[in-house]
């Protein structure tokens, strides 16, 4: 019974966030321009074109050059509006009011902590599994094309990204107790070892390494789904990023073990 | 009921916050505090702003960990699983989330001390009732003044029947008739059983309830007692006449509106004056004993610091 409160107060906080708000906003937007942005032009019963907001494009064309670079871009689109959002998400339950009152009423720390982790992640992979069913539904009924790839990239991709990101905003969150410095902090680290793989700021192999030790897979994550999703060679999913989740986790609960609450 | 058996025992307790990135900039909220709290009493625990009040409930809630020093609870106040429990607490400017009523709120809280079902709805409706809420019950806390919200504050403490309260600074936001409404609350609960530890400066309210208080300064108990032990014995008498009358041997009268008050020092200048207004025929409207109030107190003993 406790353990049941104690989901829906912790669930009723992460709904009343403006970060959550702005969440649905980012998903909504993605779904109406889905749905009344994009057309499909037919010539008897064969699709043509593609008209983008009133510009038509050829399929062939949409297919080949213009669909991979749209879902590189849409992906970075979606990984920025999704990590300002979820970081304030997980980070703000150090302002909750109530905080003092669970934890004299016998609450484990542990036990808050989890909690609020796993609904912010299963709260972004609900609403980027509804989005993806949205884009499936869309693209079979107006186009008659199954893009369950590109799907499955857009559903499972970002929040496994940011799964490891929240596990890090954990450890931020519970030392710095601001929203916005874990949301920069995860901005940071997302784009600049996606910068480091991607060579741009460091050249050598070596370096490149040592970095994937420091910083959480996130790339390699990345380049699993968007592999997927452009049906190129697939990359392995890496699984020792969960090993990333559990370390980031438990160095937070340790640390949240100790903090005193203002 | 107030007992001789302690509740919870503080011992040499020293609290140090420490800032900066290697803790170089640090400030002692408290220094070697020892005390008792026993059952059933009401305790103000006194002082100016950063006398370290706040840091003392907390440490005692295990919400901040001393420095130094133990506290130790007695075994009634642990749960089964041997979490500190059976606590109420009104934190200092308690806040709420302002999109839950104040119904879902008590119906959480409660549940999350085991309370459930129609015993949790007949106590939701009585602490309710005691503060005044039941017709707001189920507006969201936005809607709510701040002397509301520290009644729901106050509701939510009591909520579980707690063994002890701790209230920081209850009475802060209310009005006149907030503040005699908690003043009337804490006295019936303590006729309850229940101890109740209360944070003030405002010292007038705290005199007409606690038992006992103590009086912090920069994180230093300066002094603990009852308060009538503080307050000490009356040093003398008002009396106060109708028309102004010159006394020969120097007592003075002042007029404060009500009357003209006189000043005696001792029993035996007060027959002295009594013995003077008879031969003038001049009765007496009052005799009010002279006290030194909570207050005064509380300044001297800051003052000596």
């Amino acid at each position: 019974m406790k353990t049941l409160t104690l989901c829906y107060l912790t669930l009723y906080k992460i709904f009343h966030q403006p970060a959550f708000m702005f969440l649905l906003i980012v998903e909504f937007t993605l779904i109406f321009l889905l749905l009344f942005g994009v057309h499909g032009e037919y010539e008897g019963d064969l699709l043509i074109s593609i008209s983008v907001f009133g510009k038509n494009i050829e399929v062939d064309l949409i297919l080949y050059s213009l669909l991979p670079l749209l879902i590189s871009f849409l992906w970075r689109i979606v990984m920025f509006l999704i990590i300002v959002g979820a970081a304030p998400l997980f980070s703000e339950f150090h302002t909750d009011p109530l905080l003092p009152l669970y934890l004299i009423k016998g609450i484990s720390r542990f036990k808050l902590l989890l909690l609020y982790y796993v609904w912010s992640v299963l709260i972004i992979l609900f609403a980027q599994v509804v989005v993806a069913c949205v884009f499936i539904l869309v693209f079979y009924f107006k186009f008659g094309v199954i893009i369950t790839k590109v799907a499955y990239a857009f559903a499972f991709g970002p929040p496994i990204i940011v799964a490891i990101l929240i596990g890090l905003s954990a450890i931020i969150a519970v030392v710095f107790e601001k929203p916005m410095v874990s949301m920069l902090v995860l901005l940071l680290c997302y784009y600049l070892q996606l910068f480091i793989y991607e060579g741009y700021l460091f050249h050598t192999s070596t370096t490149i390494s040592i970095f994937m030790y420091i910083f959480p897979p996130l790339a390699q994550v990345q380049k699993h789904f968007l592999s997927a999703a452009l049906q190129s060679q697939v990359f392995p999913f890496p699984v020792y990023s969960l090993f990333y989740v559990l370390v980031y986790l438990l160095l937070a609960i340790v640390l949240f073990e100790r903090k005193e609450i203002a | 009921m107030i007992s001789t058996q302690e509740i919870i025992r503080v011992e040499h307790l020293t609290k140090v916050y420490r800032k900066g990135i290697i803790g170089s900039d640090a400030t002692t909220a408290l220094h070697d505090v020892s005390f008792s709290i026993y059952e059933g009493e009401i305790l103000a625990v006194l002082g100016t702003n950063g006398a370290g009040k706040t840091t003392l409930t907390k440490c005692i809630l295990q919400l901040i960990r001393p420095t130094a020093g133990t506290i130790v609870h007695s075994e009634k106040l642990f749960s089964s699983s041997k979490q500190l429990s059976h606590i109420g607490y009104l934190p200092e400017l308690f806040r709420v989330p302002p999109y839950m009523t104040a119904q879902a709120l008590l119906r959480s809280l409660g549940s999350l001390n085991g309370l459930k079902g129609k015993v949790l709805d007949e106590r939701i409706q009585y602490v309710l009732g005691l503060v005044q809420l039941e017709e707001q019950a189920t507006l969201t806390t936005k809607n709510y003044s701040k002397g509301m919200i520290v009644r729901l504050g106050i509701a939510q403490a009591i909520l579980h029947t707690p063994l002890i309260l701790f209230l920081d600074e209850p009475t802060d936001a209310l009005d006149p008739l907030g503040k005699v409404m908690v003043r009337n609350l804490l006295l019936e609960l303590s006729r309850q059983g229940t101890t109740i530890i209360i944070n003030s400066h405002l010292l007038s309210e705290i005199e007409l309830v606690a038992h006992r208080a103590a009086i912090f300064h920069k994180g230093k108990l300066l002094r603990i007692g009852t308060v009538s032990e503080l307050i000490g014995k009356h040093t003398g008498y008002y009396v106060v006449l109708p028309c102004y009358v010159e006394f020969p041997s120097g007592i003075s009268c002042n007029n404060d509106g009500t009357g003209w008050k006189c000043e005696v020092n001792s029993t035996s200048q007060l027959e002295e004056c009594l013995q003077f207004l008879k031969t003038k025929n001049i009765t007496p409207v009052n005799i009010i004993p002279k006290r030194t109030t909570l207050e005064e107190i509380f300044i001297k003993t800051i003052e000596q610091q």
